[in-house]
């Protein structure tokens, strides 16, 4: 909950409450949205289609598609890139293209109701390479829980090349992995009641997060026309949060800068600045934010989305725990982890543990006569790959 | 959250000195075993004063005694008391009590007035018995002649002047002088100064005010000639003082759509922590709505909050408020009075479309020393006022400054006893009678408002303060009884900064500074019948920095903006006058002609034709030198009004207003935000124009005790200024490309009643609508596609209810009562996914409304010590603030939590507050 300005003084009188109160849909609005985007990677371009959906609708129905759309991309140079449905709603160019820098793009789109949509032109620019990805280990406010959270925030560094490039969007990927903290060594089959070497253990993952929020940076307010010091990715380590173990092991951010014009710029800033602006008693103007795309054949309806062209450059880096500083401690696995120990003495107490499926085995020990030794751990101390991935991604590089 | 009881203990010092005004009629009678009951009738049957009494008090004793030029109080108290009987007078009643002492002075009512209208000789014969006629004032017992008795032509008007002034000297305004049989009236200006065209011979006038007791004089006039008259407060019955506002003046004025407080009239509304606030009282009036406890601004007559003009003493001021709205800037201990125009704005006040607020210090008193000091939970304030040349020059002080950070530092919560408020204003004012015809007025006022704010990602700053300051001169100067002028010169400054020190390498000063100038005179021409000219010119410098922002440190890699300053003149020619071409109607008109120049040096942007205004659409810029003219705005204003009276209860009024407005407030939200700019209007931003139509119906009833009045509107403007969903007005160099302008229309009706009497208050009605059109050239342009839509502060329904029950002399009772419509906000419609991300949709703009606004608030006063000789003076209220502890929202926001979007609500001060006040008074 967002606590502002006058809060904290209203809460000082004791006076004020906020409470929370059902939300029900008083209206609901059905608009076309797009969500498209050419850039200068050589791939098959994909543009969405959607219709707006029931405020807090379920995740089943949220997503609302248009179907049945002829979708294309014009350039300034006369070129027409015409797109094909890939499933609901998605449309991707039929074959693969590469945005040119100075080449302006332009989305048009056919609803099979006839009406014509299309977006306003927009310049590709070039975005100049990620100079530098370097951690820092520090404090935040994190607003979702409203207190400093401890962590590590990663900033990127860059130097535009020239004067076009001023607005910036960036999207970051981390990967890191996850190592469980017991192995386990031996499987069992449920068929056959027996227990076994395995022949790779599954204690080694790798898990892999995509950034949410709209992260946007200018130069167009600095002196030295650089972009130093842009925080990218906050990773918490606070006990609490899901990303409290991401920086145990080895980890890895992939960040992506786009280059893109500063109406897509405005776009992102109203798009960000309506959903966090809200929760003061200075509340800003709620509205809705319209794009670029503009309905042809009725010029004032609405149409939700925007379609975007910019230059993408991006950076990989890689960090172990120790690069975040002294000061900074391992954190624990993000399960509280305990070993169990039994004696079997018949062949059903093995079975009777591992068919709960939540256990595996650690180790086995020979006792005498005929007797064996387990210990367990549960599947979540021992097996990373119900939550991660176990293959080793391409672009991984060890220490 | 607990229930807090606060404790109040304000310590007021007073210096007011009460003049108990005693009738006196001298009667000279002789008696010799006299029955008690016979001296009682002889005394009626010789003074015209009517006795209640037991008759079996009286009838078994005796008097001898001998009465030789003796007031009627004196012979009682010689007669009466060795029976054990009191009495009391009121007006030409005496009461006659056994055992108890009642001690009460009640106003004089209207009702006492009238009763000798009906006797009245024609004007012109005189005859010796007219000089017997009784009065019961300061000047009670004797008939007054005015003029040359030489002069004396019995067909003749004569023109009566002279000055109303207090006990201490000070000038009185808005006094209402007037003839018994109401063929004339006036009111005083704000020197105290009257004129008033009676017919020559015997006249009975009545002066009156409320907060002083009302003189009813029988003079006689000759010829023209000059008549002061010295009214004396009327402390005990202030509370009934109220509702006597302009009393038949709402009948007789050609102004509509006006409103006047004393300051002394807000004692008994009940208030929030103890704190007096003129603007919180002047929101209970018809027409004036603010949208909630915490919200800085108020909207006049379906007006934008910034369409108000807050003059204070001349200069304008900028932030009305302390503490985001809770308190207002004012210290109420120096203020003399408020004037609120809401539809007849006289010609010689403009520049902003809704309202005038026109605040007035208090004259400091020239007699005497005095100070007040006052506590509050709060604040703590103190009043001095120095005589510096006796009855020539005298200086007044104030000052008034929190001590919350006290409080903060003791609050167990962490986050907020990091938290830093603290605000204070200094004001002084310097009034200086020169001689008989010229007087000076000098005025001080300066605030501070300082925060700081230990979660400061939330709003992005962590430091916070503002000020204002005020500082005007008037000059007055009479040339002769006609003809008067004033000169006033001033300067009002606003500015405030924040600070964010959080980040080293981001971290930044950010500014907004505004300096107005104005220089102005006013020549008033008083006309030998009922009437008056009045004008003069106007002219006001503005030099704005719309924003500022520079590192704070020396690793700090923000980079400086100064966004280009904004200069302009803004001068004003202005002529009204006020005309009776037959005596039932009264027609006042005016017109306002100003210019306003923007002044370089600036750049300009120029854009593509017919391409919204944006940052791409630029194709150069146009230079201007310093003090060049980039563009001049010429607007017109006529002001009309007129009344038309019935009968002596009833009338009918009409007006239409136009006004012009080149300042812009810019705000996103519904109320004042701190980091509200102000902007002037420029090459894109045209000014906002208003015109306004309004009817009313006024009528008294039951002897003026009811005053109720019946007022509608209709307003068209043009220009009226919004934004662009998500827009930034913050350090934005070009501001047009984040306005809209479009046209607006608001109307609504207005119904007021008063009443005065033991239970006496008011209650009103006030039906207001407020529309927009946003209709651009895209999309980004258009709002709710360009359909009229209602603004943010369009609250249709709002009562008003303001009461005071006089339980006995001692005891009162109050309640306010407050009822609105909930304002209109944007509403979430629908959700969509972009980037992989939910966004929400917001439906049209303004389409739903919060909750409506309820509100009752109950409190006692007990008035301890009522003994006239006594100058110690206590008493206690206790007030309950939202008695019903209704929980009234005054904002709605959305928040977007893990996909799922959540509605909070806000509600500020959801409990009964009480409060208790103690009041000690040194009079």
């Amino acid at each position: 909950m967002k606590l502002k300005l006058i809060v904290l003084f209203a809460i000082c009188l004791c006076f004020s409450c906020v409470k929370e109160f059902p939300l029900e849909n008083i209206a609901y609005d059905k608009l076309v949205v797009v969500d498209g985007i050419v850039t200068n990677e050589n791939k098959r371009h994909e543009v969405t289609l959607s219709y707006t959906s029931i405020l807090n609708s379920t995740e089943a129905s949220s997503l609302n598609p248009i179907e049945g759309a002829d979708v294309y991309v014009l350039d300034s140079d006369g070129n027409k890139f015409q797109y094909e449905a890939t499933s609901p709603g998605n449309y991707s160019a039929i074959m693969p293209f590469k945005g040119v820098r100075g080449t302006s793009y332009q989305l048009r789109f056919t609803l099979t109701d006839g009406t014509e949509y299309e977006s306003k032109e927009t310049i590709l620019l070039s975005s100049p390479p990620i100079s530098s990805i370097y951690p820092q280990f520090t404090s935040k406010l994190q607003t979702a829980s409203n207190r400093e959270e401890p962590g590590v925030q990663f900033y990127i560094n860059s130097k535009p090349e020239n004067n076009e490039q001023i607005y910036f969007r960036y999207e970051w990927e981390e990967t890191f992995k996850v190592v469980t903290p017991f192995v386990s060594i031996f499987g069992y089959d449920l068929d056959t009641r027996e227990w076994y070497r395995r022949e790779k253990t599954v204690n080694e993952c790798y898990q892999t997060n995509y950034s949410e929020e709209i992260i946007l940076a200018t130069t167009s307010t600095n002196d030295n026309n650089q972009l130093s010091e842009i925080p990218v990715n906050f990773v918490s380590i606070a006990p609490n949060r899901i990303t409290s173990d991401n920086l145990r092991n080895r980890y890895s951010i992939k960040v992506k800068q786009y280059a893109i014009s500063s109406e897509d710029y405005n776009y992102y800033q109203r798009i960000k600045k309506l959903e966090d602006d809200t929760g003061t008693l200075f509340d800003q103007q709620l509205g809705s934010v319209i794009g670029n795309i503009i309905n042809i054949n009725k010029s004032n309806a609405q149409v939700l989305g925007n379609f975007e062209v910019a230059g993408v450059s991006e950076k990989r880096a890689f960090f172990n725990p120790e690069d975040y500083g002294d000061s900074f401690e391992k954190p624990p696995y993000r399960y509280h982890c305990g070993l169990e120990e039994i004696q079997s003495t018949s062949e059903d107490s093995l079975y009777f543990y591992m068919s709960q499926g939540s256990y595996e085995i650690i180790s086995v020990e020979n006792v005498p006569i005929n007797n064996f030794v387990f210990r367990f751990a549960t599947k979540r101390c021992t097996d990373c790959s119900w939550f991660a991935e176990i293959k080793k991604p391409d672009f991984w590089i060890d220490e | 959250m607990r229930k807090i009881l606060l404790f109040i203990f304000t310590i007021c010092i007073a210096s007011e000195v009460l003049h108990a005004q005693k009738t006196s009629t001298s009667l000279s009678l002789k008696f010799d075993s006299t029955q008690v009951l016979e001296v009682i009738k002889e005394i009626e049957s010789t003074s015209n004063i009517h006795f209640f009494y037991k008759r079996e008090w009286l009838q078994d004793h005796y008097v001898t005694q001998n009465f030789k030029n003796s007031s009627v109080e004196y012979i009682l108290d010689e007669v009466l008391s060795p029976l054990g009987l009191y009495f009391f007078r009121m007006d030409s009643s005496i009461y006659i009590t056994s055992g108890k002492n009642i001690i009460s002075e009640f106003p004089l009512t209207e009702s006492s007035i009238n009763k000798n209208t009906d006797n009245i000789p024609p004007a012109g014969l005189l005859f010796k018995n007219d000089y017997s006629v009784k009065s019961d004032t300061l000047y009670g017992g004797r008939v007054i002649t005015v003029g040359k008795r030489a002069n004396f032509n019995a067909k003749n008007k004569s023109i009566l002047t002279g000055q109303v002034t207090d006990l201490n000297d000070k000038p009185i305004k808005d006094v209402i002088v007037y003839t018994l049989d109401l063929n004339a009236s006036t009111t005083t200006d704000s020197e105290g100064n009257y004129i008033l065209s009676v017919p020559s011979g015997k006249v009975s006038l009545r002066v009156q005010r409320m907060g002083y007791k009302p003189i009813t004089s029988s003079i006689v006039v000759y010829s023209d000639g000059q008549l002061d008259f010295l009214m004396s407060d009327d402390i005990i019955t202030l509370n009934e003082v109220s509702v006597q506002a302009g009393r038949r003046e709402n009948i007789t004025d050609a102004l509509m759509g006006l409103d006047n407080m004393k300051i002394e009239d807000i004692k008994n509304v009940p208030f929030v922590l103890g704190e007096k606030d003129i603007i919180n009282v002047a929101t209970t009036y018809p027409g004036i709505q603010k949208s909630g406890e915490a919200a800085a601004g108020f909207n006049v007559r379906g007006g934008k909050s910034d369409q108000n003009l807050i003059l204070y003493d001349g200069s304008t001021i900028y932030n009305i408020n302390h503490f985001f709205g809770f308190f207002s800037a004012f210290n109420s201990d120096i203020l003399q009075n408020l004037d609120i125009y809401k539809s007849s704005i006289p010609a010689e006040l403009g520049g902003r479309l809704s309202s005038v607020f026109d605040i007035e210090s208090k004259t400091p008193n020239m007699k005497d020393f005095n100070f007040e000091l006052g506590v509050s939970p709060i604040t703590a304030k103190f009043k001095t006022e120095i005589p510096v040349i006796e009855n020539k020059a005298g200086l007044m002080l104030g000052l008034r400054a929190t001590y919350s950070n006290w409080i903060l530092k003791r609050l167990q919560n962490v986050q907020f006893n990091k938290n830093r408020v603290s605000f204070n204003d200094f004001s002084a004012v310097y009034a200086h009678q020169l001689n008989e015809s010229n007087s000076v007025k000098l005025s001080w006022y300066n605030s501070n408002d300082f925060f700081n704010i230990a979660s400061d990602t939330l709003i992005n700053f962590s430091n916070f303060e503002y000020q204002n300051q005020l500082a005007s001169v008037k000059w007055n100067h009479i040339f002769d009884e006609y003809n008067e002028a004033e000169i006033s010169v001033g300067h009002s400054k606003y500015n405030y900064n924040l600070q964010n020190a959080e980040s080293d390498l981001n971290a930044f000063r950010q500014t907004f500074s505004l300096k107005e100038y104005y220089a102005k005179a006013v020549v008033s021409h008083f006309f030998k019948t009922n009437g008056k000219l009045q004008y003069g010119l106007e002219s006001r410098f503005y030099d704005i920095s719309p924003g500022t922002r520079d590192p704070l440190t020396d690793s700090s890699e923000v980079a400086a903006v100064n966004v280009q300053r904004d200069k302009g003149l803004e001068s004003v020619l202005f002529v009204s006058s006020t005309y009776n071409p037959i005596e039932r109607l009264k027609l006042n008109a005016g017109l306002r002609l100003s210019n306003f120049t923007l002044l370089g040096a600036r750049s300009v942007p120029r854009y593509l034709e017919n391409q919204p205004l944006n940052n791409d659409n630029i194709i150069g810029y146009d230079e201007y030198a310093n003090n060049e003219m980039i563009k001049n705005y010429l607007s017109i204003n006529y002001r009309f009004s007129t009344s038309f009276i019935l009968d002596k209860n009833n009338s009918i009024k009409a007006s239409y207003n136009k006004t012009t407005q080149f300042v812009h407030g810019l705000s996103n939200s519904a109320s004042l935000s701190p980091t509200d700019i102000y902007i002037l209007s420029n090459s894109y931003l045209k000014p906002q124009i208003s015109n306004q139509f309004a009817l009313g119906f006024y009528k008294n009833m039951d002897k003026n005790k009811y005053e109720t009045s019946y007022e509608v509107y209709y307003k068209f403007m043009q220009n009226l200024v919004d934004f662009k969903t998500g827009s930034n007005f913050i350090l934005n160099e070009n501001i047009e490309q984040d306005i809209l302008q479009g046209p607006g229309q608001s109307y609504g009706a207005e119904v007021s009643l008063k009443k005065s009497g033991d239970l006496n208050g008011w209650i009103n009605y006030t039906y207001s609508r407020a529309f927009i059109k946003l209709d651009g050239e895209t999309n980004e342009e258009t709002i709710n596609q360009g359909r009229y839509f209602r603004t943010n502060y369009d609250q249709p329904h709002s009562l008003n209810l303001v009461a005071n029950y006089k339980l006995t002399q001692r005891v009162s009772l109050s309640m306010n009562g407050a009822y609105k419509t909930g304002r209109p906000i944007t509403y979430p419609t629908a959700e969509y996914y972009y980037r992989g991300k939910k966004v929400i949709h917001y439906g049209d703009r303004n389409a739903f409304r919060i909750p409506d606004y309820f509100r009752i608030d109950f409190g006692i006063n007990l008035e301890e010590s009522h003994k006239l000789s006594k100058n110690l003076h206590t008493s206690w209220s206790l007030s309950v603030y939202n008695l019903l502890g209704r929980d009234n929202i005054y904002s709605i926001y959305f928040d977007n939590q893990n996909g799922e979007l959540k509605g909070y609500e806000l509600s500020i001060f959801n409990r009964p507050i009480p409060t208790l006040t103690f009041n000690l008074r040194f009079l």
